[in-house]
């Protein structure tokens, strides 16, 4: 239907935006808001659980997506439900999208206007930030992928070096005593952790995009146990070194935990800057995505061009990140997004595959 | 291709907003290193401005002084003469400390900024009257501040603290140097970060902060402040032994000296420490808590006066391990005692112990443990081995 | 209460009309990129440019949209044994001469069409008027020796063949000319068309003769032409002295002699509309993509200027994207470099008149790449590759972190150094961008004059301004030595790149860099680096991603990236080029 998906990306391609895609601002704040729920040290095995569900229903996407090669979400499920329907849940879908990428530069905008830009006006720092991200977004998919190709070995090896240097304010006993609480707490610790793995839904286009669709659970499987890998990490470095008690207290542990060193010995002495770098670099790339799923879902949906949804969801992802008018607006609309994301793609699209297979539509 | 217009507008536009929005040049700010907190104690110069008019409402809780650090000029100093006092210390007497702060910029022209801002000591009298989280909350809380910022107590007045150091020297960064003295000397207490304090004050759970004493020009290490997790408060003190002691029960020490006599022949005996562990096991049955410490150690002699031994002798050796084994054993005690009997807290992680070994005892037990802890027996099985007497194979004659 | 709350989230004016700027610039601008395009279409003959499937690579065939590496399969089967049996393919229909000479000729011409520098030279033999040929390559053979020992003895040959009415046997009339006729010392016969080609490409003259099914090989290899001395502009340690020159027959003989291979294409072109000069596009043919090839030579053909001067006009005028500031070919003096390009399946142009070739396609990583990481030990070239990529991010950066650390973030940098730049930072009176800009501006005026002074005087002026200049503008407080240092480094670091052209992009971005960081800091940085990222992955050479080294499909080519692997290891030629011949 639209000339963009004729632009094809390697498995490893689709693999490494996976990677970057659940790689977001959440690993500066999951683990307060997992500490918070659960209450016991034992989160890090919260945070695998999340990591294994959201597996599990994004196998379920993938199952639908093969049964429309090349086609994206936003195509075929008017096929599946009749376009009124179809094309509801495709607007809901590309919403979703939109209101992540708003969430996305929202966070980074607090974070970065408080510990590096003391002064700097909000809107300064997101024309920037968009307009950047848009003139990487149209380049298409391709260019969205080897951006994200490009800063894997940066973010990767600056991620390695911090957290092991964080290993100096590290305390194995804040993590001791393993299910002290027994397994209750750990389950509560689950729920917050889906909006940090939020995977699946970038399956319902990467995977129309990718030249071997056949291996879509593969970068299912990879995609999402390199970030959990990740997550578990900072969770269980920031318990290390506040304990649980004190991880509640910070509204962004993973960057405090970062701040609460100095290394004498390495000319940088303080890795925050490094931190930073990496982690709105990251934060492009999730932007980036989720924007380009967003404008993408639109231009199919209203069988419009892509750049020109491309610019008109410039000022729509921008007042929506804008409204938020507080930090605590802000946690709860993570919040919200999290629980949208648990209906539209923990639960929709078993139902969705069902009928397909009723109705047997896709090969 | 569109990059190059793109970058033409955020040029023109660097070019009408620069100087930009965030931007102070690095020279014109005062970097704060070192704070000191102590119960209001209005200076001479602080006076004098209330008494001209520079007062404002404030209930006269805490004097606050900042020490910043005075740039030495381009050129530094002329070569040959003495430097310059390269710190200054300013005082501000009042409720919020970060109201004190910005009061700064009313009297200085170059704005405080805290990124570097190393250390904080806390008065005695104050931290005895008021709960630390009240009084670090600012340095938690700000931007600039990080959290690898340091805590002491100081016995006497905090400000005298920071204004005593040799010439050239800063105060705050000679205090924070020295914890890294702690392979050095076992009278030493780990260094305690407001990150680590957060976590503490949160849980309730008591712990000990580094204390620092003064005497005319120099400042002394010199045990540390113990306080109570319930209240936030400053209760008392463990003196330099007792924290000899502390670092044997906790294994926290990376090196140092330990001295004792020859019981037989009253001779002096000195050990350096290489390293040192220490576990501490819970032991439950039915109601009853009972903990074992176990501590572990070796090391070399250092100084040894006693005549007449070969060092060589297995069992000379083994005589010496054992009389400092005691030593050892002496000081844990001592230490545990004054713990358990005098002050009624458990700042040594016998707590945390229990909790990671009975989690369910512990449950129980959380509520009232500073209390709980009073009562229950301690033993010790101290393990120590010479490895090597040094260069030298004989002792002094 | 709920509509309370729905009513205060409505946007305010103001950030609707923020939202209204974030929407029209963009379009604004991007409406103005399409006028100058449109521009530029109707003045430029570039007409379509190439487009690689899947974003990246080398423009394949329509259709062919599924998979990479099916998507050119050779189309012949290449044996294992080498080029000459593949050569032997084309033309094993005729193995040998046959002794016509026009179909002989027309074999020979067959084979060597596309190397325009096989020369041939119809003559007729002395008395009889036998009909023979001289085959020989331009540039490689001694033309003068050749005129004097083998052209003017067989034209003048009137006395062997004293009596004679027609045409001897064969076998008399070889021994004519070998014994009475040719004053050359080196003579082979051979009956083979390939072979003889081969020898002429390597040098020798070949004598076609009416009539003998073999052919004459002589040995009449040029003396020292006048060889290039090592190229100024790439200086190497270890590697050949020797540098293209101005003449185009020079150069394409000493690719010859560096890669003696028959797959050698050399394509003629004749450039420029009122002054025209020769160009050759050079390639191996059993390596090379054809589409790149085409798609080359396509975009030669639309050049349509009234003298190429240089083939930097070829460079400007084929280029992808002319916006961009990065060049999307590489120019090179040095001939191991060119032949070097071509096994890697690049091509080459040489233009005459000047001694830079061009290779296409280029990526960023090879411009930071130079002969010598490869002459070199594999541990010694990868540590250098590194030093360089190192090299170039401070050259680009340097001066940009500097201003955002001290303007906007002192909290990031250790303590102690914040304490000895405050010092040194007293009474310095300008922002540090300013004072950067100075530094940095001063210092490129001194390049530039360096480069336009005699050589003697030079290096002196080098001194004069680097050292007297900034230690005086250090004691007069204009700057602070910090700074000096930080922007001696950075010229130091730009000197460093293996590509000149490369290190003046670099410089030019340098300073866009600074102008981000003095808006947004550390933050304008990042975006300054995520922007140029954008930017270089949008960009292709030749429908070759330009960072594809960078962020490859294949983590194979990564071994030839940053690290240098024994060369034991490449195996491979680079994939990215879609060689006919993956395997070396």
């Amino acid at each position: 239907m639209n000339a963009e998906v004729k632009d094809r990306i390697t498995t490893t391609q689709a693999t490494i935006m996976m990677v970057n895609y659940i790689l977001a601002a959440g690993i500066l704040t999951l683990p307060r808001t997992v500490v918070q729920a659960s209450g016991t040290p034992d989160v890090w095995i919260s945070v695998i659980l999340g990591g294994i569900l959201s597996m599990l229903t994004g196998a379920v996407i993938v199952r639908l997506n093969q049964r429309f090669p090349g086609q994206t979400f936003f195509q075929y499920s008017r096929r599946i439900i009749g376009k009124p329907l179809g094309v509801l849940l495709g607007m809901v879908i590309a919403g979703y999208f939109l209101c992540i990428a708003s969430y996305e530069i929202r966070s980074v905008q607090e974070v970065t206007v408080f510990f590096l830009l003391e002064g700097t006006p909000s809107w300064a720092f997101a024309f920037a930030f968009i307009w950047t991200a848009l003139y990487l977004c149209r380049g298409g998919i391709n260019a969205v992928s080897r951006m994200c190709r490009l800063i894997v070995p940066i973010t990767w090896t600056v991620f390695a070096i911090v957290c092991l240097l964080s290993l100096k304010v590290f305390d194995i006993n804040n993590l001791r005593p393993v299910l002290g609480e027994g397994l209750g707490p750990v389950w509560k610790g689950v729920k917050p952790t889906s909006l940090t793995f939020t995977a699946g839904e970038a399956l319902f286009f990467l995977i129309a995009f990718m030249d071997k669709p056949k291996k879509a659970m593969r970068v299912l499987v990879v995609g999402t146990c390199i970030p959990t890998f990740f997550y578990v990490a900072a969770v269980v470095l920031t318990i290390g070194a506040f304990s649980v008690d004190g991880v509640v207290t910070r509204t962004w542990p993973f960057l405090d935990l970062i701040r609460s060193f100095e290394v004498d010995y390495l000319i940088f002495e303080r890795f925050e800057s490094l931190l930073l770098v990496i982690w709105i670099m990251q934060i492009f790339c999730t932007f980036c995505i989720a924007f380009y799923g967003a404008a993408l879902g639109m231009s199919q949906i209203l069988n419009k061009k892509f750049h020109n949804c491309l610019f008109a969801l410039l000022p729509v992802v921008y007042v929506i990140s804008e409204i938020i008018p507080s930090i605590n607006a802000l946690f709860a609309f993570g919040t919200g997004i999290g629980n949208w994301a648990i209906v539209l793609f923990g639960c929709m699209p078993l139902p969705l595959l069902i009928i397909a297979r009723l109705r047997r539509i896709g090969p | 291709m569109k990059r190059t217009a793109v970058i033409l507008v955020l040029l023109a536009a660097c070019v009408l907003l620069s100087g930009c929005w965030s931007s102070s040049p690095i020279e014109d700010l005062n970097m704060i290193v070192g704070v000191a907190l102590d119960s209001a104690d209005e200076t001479e110069v602080e006076a004098i401005f209330e008494r001209e008019g520079g007062d404002y409402p404030k209930r006269k809780k805490i004097s606050c002084t900042y020490q910043f650090v005075i740039p030495q000029g381009a050129g530094g100093t002329p070569k040959g003469a003495p430097p310059s006092k390269n710190f200054n210390n300013m005082t501000e007497t009042g409720d919020s400390i970060f109201e004190a702060v910005r009061e700064f910029s009313l009297r200085t022209n170059r704005p405080p900024i805290g990124h570097h801002l190393k250390i904080v000591v806390i008065g005695e009298e104050l931290a005895r009257s008021t709960n630390i989280s009240e009084l670090i909350d600012f340095y938690a809380r700000d931007n600039d501040l990080r959290p690898s910022v340091l805590l002491m107590i100081s016995g006497g007045k905090a400000r005298d603290v920071l204004s005593n150091s040799l010439p050239g020297q800063i105060p705050s960064f000679v205090l924070e140097d020295i914890f890294n003295n702690v392979d050095r000397n076992s009278r030493i207490w780990e260094p305690l970060s407001i990150a680590k304090v957060v976590g503490l004050l949160h849980g309730k759970k008591s712990f000990l902060m580094q204390n620092v004493i003064i005497s005319g020009k120099e400042y002394k290490f010199a045990g540390a402040g113990v306080i109570r997790g319930k209240t936030g408060k400053y209760i008392g003190f463990l003196d330099e032994s007792e924290l000899e002691g502390m670092v044997w029960v906790t294994g926290k020490g990376k090196g140092g000296v330990l001295k004792t006599y020859d019981p037989d022949r009253d001779k002096l005996l000195t050990y350096e420490i290489n390293s040192m562990s220490s576990k501490i096991k819970a032991k439950v049955e039915g109601d009853d808590i009972s903990f074992v410490v176990n501590i572990k150690s070796s090391g070399r002699y250092a100084e040894v006066f006693a005549s007449g031994g070969k060092k060589l002798d297995k069992a000379w050796v083994e005589k010496d391990e054992k009389t400092l084994q005691k030593q050892i054993e002496k000081l844990a005690q001592s230490t545990v005692d004054k713990m358990q009997h005098e002050l009624h807290v458990d700042v040594a992680g016998f707590g945390n112990s229990l909790h990671i070994q009975y989690p369910s005892v512990w449950r129980k037990v959380k509520e009232d443990w500073d209390e709980t802890f009073s009562e229950i027996p301690v033993t010790y099985e101290v393990k120590l081995d010479l490895e090597n007497y040094g260069a030298s194979g004989i002792t002094a004659e | 209460m709920v509509w309370k709350t729905i009513a205060g989230l409505f946007p305010s004016w103001s950030m609707l009309f923020q939202g209204f700027i974030i929407f029209i610039v963009p379009v604004a601008l991007t409406r103005t990129m399409t006028w100058i395009g449109a521009k530029e279409g109707k003045v430029s003959t570039r007409g379509l440019r190439a487009e690689g499937t899947k974003g990246g690579g080398v423009p394949s065939a329509a259709g062919s949209g599924g998979n990479v590496q099916k998507s050119n399969p050779a189309p012949r089967k290449i044996k294992e044994g080498g080029d000459s049996v593949s050569v032997a393919d084309h033309v094993s229909a005729s193995m040998t001469y046959t002794g016509q000479f026009q179909e002989d000729l027309q074999k020979f011409k067959e084979m060597s069409a596309d190397m325009a520098d096989v020369n041939v030279r119809e003559l007729r033999i002395g008395a009889l008027q036998i009909k023979a040929a001289l085959l020989f390559v331009d540039g490689l053979t001694d033309k003068d020796g050749m005129d004097r020992n083998i052209l003017k003895p067989l034209m003048n040959a009137m006395r062997p063949f004293e009596g004679m009415t027609t045409a001897p046997e064969a076998n008399v009339l070889k021994n004519i000319i070998i014994h009475q006729v040719i004053l050359v010392s080196e003579i082979e016969f051979t009956a083979n068309p390939l072979m003889s080609l081969q020898k002429v490409l390597f040098g020798s003259a070949v004598l076609l003769v009416e009539g003998m099914t073999e052919v004459f090989v002589m040995g009449t290899p040029k003396g020292r032409t006048r060889i290039g001395e090592e190229p100024v502009s790439e200086a190497l340690l270890r590697g050949p002295r020797i540098g293209f020159t101005e003449t185009l027959s020079d150069n394409t003989a000493m690719l010859r002699r560096n890669g003696q291979n028959t797959e050698l294409a050399m394509i003629s072109f004749t450039v420029g509309k009122r002054i025209q000069k020769e160009m050759v596009l050079t390639y191996i043919k059993d390596i090379a993509n054809e589409e790149l090839v085409e798609e080359v030579k396509r975009r030669i053909r639309t050049i349509d200027i009234d003298d190429v001067k240089e083939s930097g006009y070829v460079e400007q005028l084929i280029e992808d994207n002319y916006l961009s500031p990065f060049q999307q070919i590489q120019n090179t003096e040095r001939p191991d470099r060119v032949m070097a390009a071509l096994l890697e399946g690049r091509v080459a142009i040489l233009l005459d008149g000047t001694p830079f070739a061009l290779i296409m396609p280029v990526t960023f990583a090879m411009l930071l790449q130079s002969p010598e990481d490869y002459y070199d030990r594999w541990i010694a070239g990868s540590l250098l590759r590194v030093l360089r990529f190192l090299a170039a991010t401070i050259s680009l950066f340097g001066p940009a972190l500097y201003i955002s650390f001290l303007s906007f973030h002192p909290g990031l940098i250790p303590t102690k150094l914040v304490i000895s730049i405050i010092n040194s930072r007293q009474g310095v009176p300008f922002p540090s961008l300013i004072e950067a800009l100075i530094m940095e501006v001063s210092i490129e005026i001194l390049r530039e004059a360096g480069l336009r002074l005699p050589k003697p005087i030079g290096p002196a002026m080098g001194i004069v301004g680097g050292l007297i200049i900034g230690q005086a503008a250090v004691e007069a407080g204009i700057v602070s030595p910090i700074l000096v240092i930080v922007v001696a480094v950075t010229a130091i670091s730009s000197f460093s790149m293996p590509m000149y052209s490369a290190g003046i992009t670099l410089r030019m971005l340098r300073f866009v860099a600074m102008f981000f960081a003095a808006t947004f800091g550390l933050y304008g940085v990042i975006l300054f680096f995520l922007l140029l990222s954008s930017h270089l992955i949008k960009l292709k050479s030749f429908g070759v991603p330009y960072l594809s080294m960078a962020a490859p499909y294949r983590i194979r080519d990564w071994k030839d990236f940053i690290i240098r692997m024994p060369l034991q290891f490449m195996k491979r030629r680079p994939e990215l080029l879609k060689p006919k011949e993956p395997r070396r």
